[in-house]
C-alpha cells in the first residue's frame, strides 16, 4: 500500500517531464538536418552515383561534388571507418554504377572513432536518421539525452519560431558553411587540432586498419576502385604532428597500396597547390580551397 | 555506469521494484539481488576487475574466519598479515607501482646514472582503494576483537560491494552497514522520499554547479600560463567548487539511493566550506575518509596520548598518508602535508575541538568573526586545492608565481557572471539548510506542494539544462 503511493507519487511527479521530453524529441526529430538529407539522396538517388566521396570533415568541407560528374559526397563531421562501411553496406545492393569511393586516409584516422571523439554526440544522428547503428547501446538513440536542454530548446526555436533549419550542406552533399571569409587563424587553429589528432595510444589502430580492408574488400568484390588520399592541412597543421603517428599512417598506406590493385594513393598533406587563401583552418579547406581539391580529384579519378 | 547516466537512471528503478517486490521476508534473496546487481553495475566499468573486487572479498572473508577460527595468536596474527599484505600489494601494484619505479629512475638520475624503469601499463581499477579500505577495516576490526567475522559470504560481499557506495564511497565500517544488511528491511515512504529528495540534490551539485566549474577550471589550469594571476586564483576557486559540488553531490547520490533500499551510509561531507577552521574542515570534509585514517592510523600510532609531539608527528603521518592515498604524485602528498601544517597551531594549542558546533547556529547570519574565519580557512583550503588539482608540482608553483605577480591585480580574463550567479545561488541553499544532513533536506517542506514541487522541476530543468556529455566523478580515478 505504501508502495503504491510512492509508485504514484513518483509517476505523478515524472509523468510531466516524460511528457514534455518526448514532445520535444518528436519535434527536434521533424526538423530537417544533413543526416536525413544525405540519407534520403542516398535512397532515391544511390543507383545513379558513379563516384562517392566517404570520410570526416576534411571530404565534407573539402570536395564539391558538382565538379565531379554523378558524384556525391556522404562524409561527414569526425565519421570514421565503421560508418563509411556502414553507409557501403547500407546501400550494397543500390550501387548499381558505382565505380569509384574515395576515403581520406587522415593522420588520425586509424587512431580512433567517433564515440570515442568529442564529437561522439553525433552517433546518435547515424541511428535516428541514418538508421545505422555501430555502437549498439541501447540509450544512445534519442536526441533529448544526447544535447543539452539548452541546445535542443535553441533548435526548436530556429526552426519553429524563426524558420532555420540544420541543413548546412549542398543538394550533393558539400559543407559549404567553411566561407573565406569567415576564416580562422590558420595557425592557432592547426596547432590545435594537430595536438586534438595526435593520439594518446594506439589501441584502436588495428580494428581501424581491418575496417579499411573489409572497405577494400567491398570494393573488391563489386568492382569498385577505391581511390585514397591524405587531405591537405596547413604547415601549422603538418608542423606540429607527431612523426611517430604520421609515418606509422602512411606506411600503413603504403603497404595497403602496394598490396591492393584496386586501390590507388595520393598523399596531398602538403600539396603545393593549397596556400593560406585556401584554408578555412588549419585542417579545414574553405570554398575556394575546396572547388581546388574536388577539381583535383576529377583528375586524379580520370588516372585510375 | 555513472550515477548521472541514463542507464543508471534505468538501472536503478529495475533493482528498486525487484528488491521491494521480493517482500521483506525474502531478506537472503533482496541481499543477493543487491549483490548481483552491484556485480553487474561494477562490470559495466570492465568486467575484467569483478574478478578482482571478488578476489579481494573472498580473501578477506576467509582470512576473517581463519581470523575467527585462530586458537593461539600466531595463526590469528599470521592471518592477519596475509590480508593485509594482500590488500595492500593489490593496491601497491595497481596504484603506486610506475609512481615509485619512475620516482627511483629519478633520483638515481640525479647521481648521473641512468636506468629505464621497468612501468607496468595498468589501468587503475575503479573504486579499488574504496573496496580495498572496506576489507582492511573488516580484518583490523576481527584482529582486534571489535567484530565477529562474518559467517554469511554474500552478506559479506554486499558490505564489500554495495552499488552505491562501491566506486566512490562512502568508506563503510562492518559495525555501520552489516547489521544493516542482516537486518530486515520494510519500505519507508518518508525515507524514500527523501532519499530521492538527496539525489535530485546531489545530481544538481554534480551536473549544475560540479561540471560548470569544471569547465573553466579545466580550462585555466590546461593553460595556466596563458592567464593573469587574477584569473589563476579565480580558476582555484572554480575548482575548489568543482570538487566539492562532484564529490559531495556523488555521496548525496550514493546516501540516496542506499536510502530507497533502506539502508542508512555514513555521512561523507557536512558543508566544509562553512568550516571557521582547518580541524573544523577535516571534521566535515571525506568524513568517513578522516574517520577511518583516524580510527585505524591515527590511534595505533598513539593518537592524541603521548603528548605533543606524537601528536605532531601522527598528525603529519596521517596527513601524508592521506595524499598518498589520493594517488601516485607528489601533488597530492604536497596537498597532504599543507593540511597537516595548517592544522598545527590547533594541535600545538590544544584548539583542534574548539569549533565542534555549526557556524552560526540558530542564527541567520554569522557574526563578522565567523565570516573572516571561513573566509581564511576557504583561502587555506583553495590554496593547497591548488596542488591537489596541478599536473606537477613545478605546475602548481608556476601558478602561485603567477597569483604572486602584479597580474594578480588585473582584471580576471574569465568572468562567466551566470556561472558566479549560480555559484551565489547554490552558497545561498547550503548556507540555508546547514544543520541539516543536505542543503535542501527540509528546504520548503511547510510550503505548498505546487510551490515546493516548483523547486524540484526547477532543480530538475537546470539538471537538464546543464547535462551534456556523462562526465566522470572526480573520486572514482582514487
Amino acid at each position: 500500500m505504501v508502495m503504491k503511493k510512492f509508485i504514484q507519487y513518483i509517476s505523478v511527479f515524472l509523468l510531466p517531464i516524460i511528457l514534455m521530453g518526448f514532445i520535444f524529441e518528436l519535434l527536434i526529430r521533424r526538423i530537417p538536418n544533413d543526416y536525413e538529407y544525405k540519407k534520403n539522396y542516398l535512397d532515391h538517388h544511390a543507383e545513379e552515383v558513379n563516384t562517392l566521396f566517404l570520410g570526416s570533415s576534411h571530404v565534407y568541407y573539402g570536395i564539391d561534388p558538382k565538379y565531379i560528374k554523378s558524384s556525391f559526397n556522404a562524409s561527414y563531421i569526425s565519421q570514421s571507418f565503421d560508418y563509411d562501411l556502414e553507409i557501403l553496406r547500407k546501400y550494397e545492393h543500390k550501387w548499381k554504377n558505382l565505380k569509384y569511393i574515395v576515403i581520406p586516409v587522415d593522420y588520425f584516422s586509424f587512431y580512433g572513432r567517433l564515440e570515442n571523439s568529442p564529437e561522439a554526440w553525433r552517433a546518435k544522428n547515424y541511428r535516428i536518421y541514418y538508421d545505422i547503428n555501430t555502437d549498439h547501446k541501447i540509450f544512445n538513440g534519442t536526441e533529448m539525452l544526447s544535447n543539452k536542454l539548452g541546445v535542443n530548446l535553441s533548435h526548436l526555436y530556429s526552426y519553429y519560431l524563426k524558420g532555420e533549419n540544420d541543413i548546412s550542406c549542398s543538394n550533393l552533399g558539400w559543407g559549404w558553411s567553411y566561407k573565406a571569409v569567415k576564416h580562422k587563424n590558420l595557425i592557432k587553429s592547426g596547432t590545435a587540432a594537430a595536438a586534438r589528432h595526435t593520439a594518446k595510444n594506439n589501441l584502436q589502430y588495428a580494428a581501424n586498419l581491418h575496417l579499411l580492408d573489409e572497405i577494400i574488400a567491398f570494393g573488391e568484390q563489386k568492382h569498385i576502385k577505391i581511390l585514397l588520399f591524405t587531405s591537405p592541412a596547413y604547415k601549422s597543421y603538418v608542423t606540429h604532428l607527431s612523426k611517430q603517428q604520421l609515418n606509422a599512417t602512411l606506411s600503413t598506406i603504403k603497404k595497403l597500396n602496394s598490396a591492393h590493385q584496386t586501390i590507388k594513393y595520393y598523399n596531398l598533406l602538403q600539396d603545393s597547390t593549397f596556400q593560406a587563401q585556401d584554408f578555412y583552418d588549419g585542417d579545414h579547406l574553405n570554398e575556394i580551397g575546396a572547388k581546388k581539391l574536388s577539381l583535383k580529384m576529377n583528375v586524379l579519378l580520370g588516372k585510375i | 555506469m555513472l550515477f548521472n547516466s541514463f542507464s543508471f537512471a534505468v538501472f536503478l528503478p529495475i533493482i528498486f521494484v525487484l528488491h521491494w517486490a521480493l517482500g521483506k521476508e525474502r531478506l537472503k534473496a533482496q541481499n543477493l539481488l543487491l549483490l548481483a546487481a552491484s556485480y553487474f553495475f561494477y562490470a559495466c566499468w570492465d568486467w575484467r576487475f569483478l574478478f578482482l573486487l571478488i578476489f579481494s572479498t573472498l580473501l578477506d572473508y576467509f582470512t576473517g574466519l581463519k581470523m575467527a577460527e585462530s586458537k593461539n595468536s600466531k595463526s590469528k596474527k599470521f592471518w592477519f598479515w596475509l590480508s593485509i599484505s594482500i590488500n595492500l600489494g593489490f593496491l601497491g601494484v595497481f596504484k603506486y607501482y610506475n609512481f615509485f619505479a619512475d620516482s627511483f629512475a629519478e633520483a638515481i638520475a640525479n647521481f648521473g646514472l641512468q636506468v629505464n624503469p621497468w612501468t607496468l601499463k595498468v589501468i587503475l581499477p575503479v573504486g579499488i582503494s574504496f573496496y580495498t579500505f572496506h576489507g582492511l577495516s573488516y580484518v583490523i576490526d576481527i584482529y582486534k576483537n571489535r567484530i565477529t567475522a562474518e559467517k554469511n559470504f554474500v552478506d559479506y560481499s554486499l558490505f564489500v560491494s554495495f552499488f552505491p557506495l562501491l566506486v566512490a564511497g562512502p568508506i563503510e565500517r562492518a559495525t555501520h552497514l552489516l547489521p544493516q544488511i542482516k537486518k530486515e528491511r520494510s519500505f519507508d515512504y518518508s525515507k524514500a522520499i527523501d532519499g530521492l529528495r538527496q539525489i535530485l540534490w546531489g545530481l544538481f551539485k554534480k551536473i549544475v554547479i560540479a561540471d560548470q566549474c569544471a569547465n573553466y577550471a579545466n580550462l585555466i589550469f590546461n593553460h595556466s600560463a596563458d592567464y593573469s594571476g587574477s584569473t589563476l586564483l579565480l580558476g582555484a576557486i572554480f575548482f575548489a567548487f568543482q570538487i566539492y559540488g562532484d564529490f559531495s553531490g556523488y555521496s548525496d547520490i550514493a546516501l540516496g539511493t542506499a536510502r530507497l533500499f533502506g539502508i542508512e551510509l555514513l555521512r561523507n561531507f557536512a558543508y566544509p566550506y562553512f568550516s571557521r577552521d582547518i580541524a573544523e574542515f577535516w571534521r566535515r570534509w571525506h568524513i568517513s575518509l578522516s574517520t577511518w585514517f583516524r580510527d585505524y592510523l591515527y590511534i595505533p600510532l598513539g593518537g592524541s596520548k603521548g603528548g605533543t609531539w606524537i601528536k605532531i608527528r601522527n598528525t603529519f603521518i596521517i596527513f601524508l598518508v592521506s595524499g598518498f592515498w589520493h594517488g601516485a604524485n607528489w601533488t597530492f602528498m604536497i596537498w597532504g602535508l599543507l593540511n597537516a601544517l595548517y592544522i598545527m597551531p590547533s594541535i600545538i594549542f590544544n584548539t583542534n575541538r574548539s569549533n565542534l558546533d555549526t557556524v552560526a547556529q540558530g542564527r541567520t547570519f554569522p557574526s563578522l568573526k565567523e565570516f573572516i574565519s571561513m573566509i581564511l580557512t576557504f583561502a587555506l583550503t583553495v590554496f593547497a586545492w591548488i596542488f591537489f588539482r596541478a599536473n606537477s608540482v613545478q605546475h602548481a608553483f608556476n601558478i602561485l608565481s603567477s597569483i604572486g605577480s602584479e597580474s594578480f591585480f588585473s582584471l580576471p580574463e574569465i568572468l562567466p557572471v551566470k556561472l558566479f550567479l549560480l555559484m551565489a545561488l547554490f552558497i545561498l541553499i547550503e548556507w540555508k539548510g546547514r544543520m541539516e544532513q543536505y542543503a535542501i533536506s527540509k528546504f520548503a517542506l511547510s510550503w505548498p506542494k505546487p510551490i515546493r514541487w516548483g523547486i524540484y522541476y526547477g532543480l530538475v530543468l537546470a539538471i537538464f539544462f546543464f547535462a551534456g556529455a556523462e562526465q566522470q566523478f572526480i573520486y572514482f580515478q582514487f
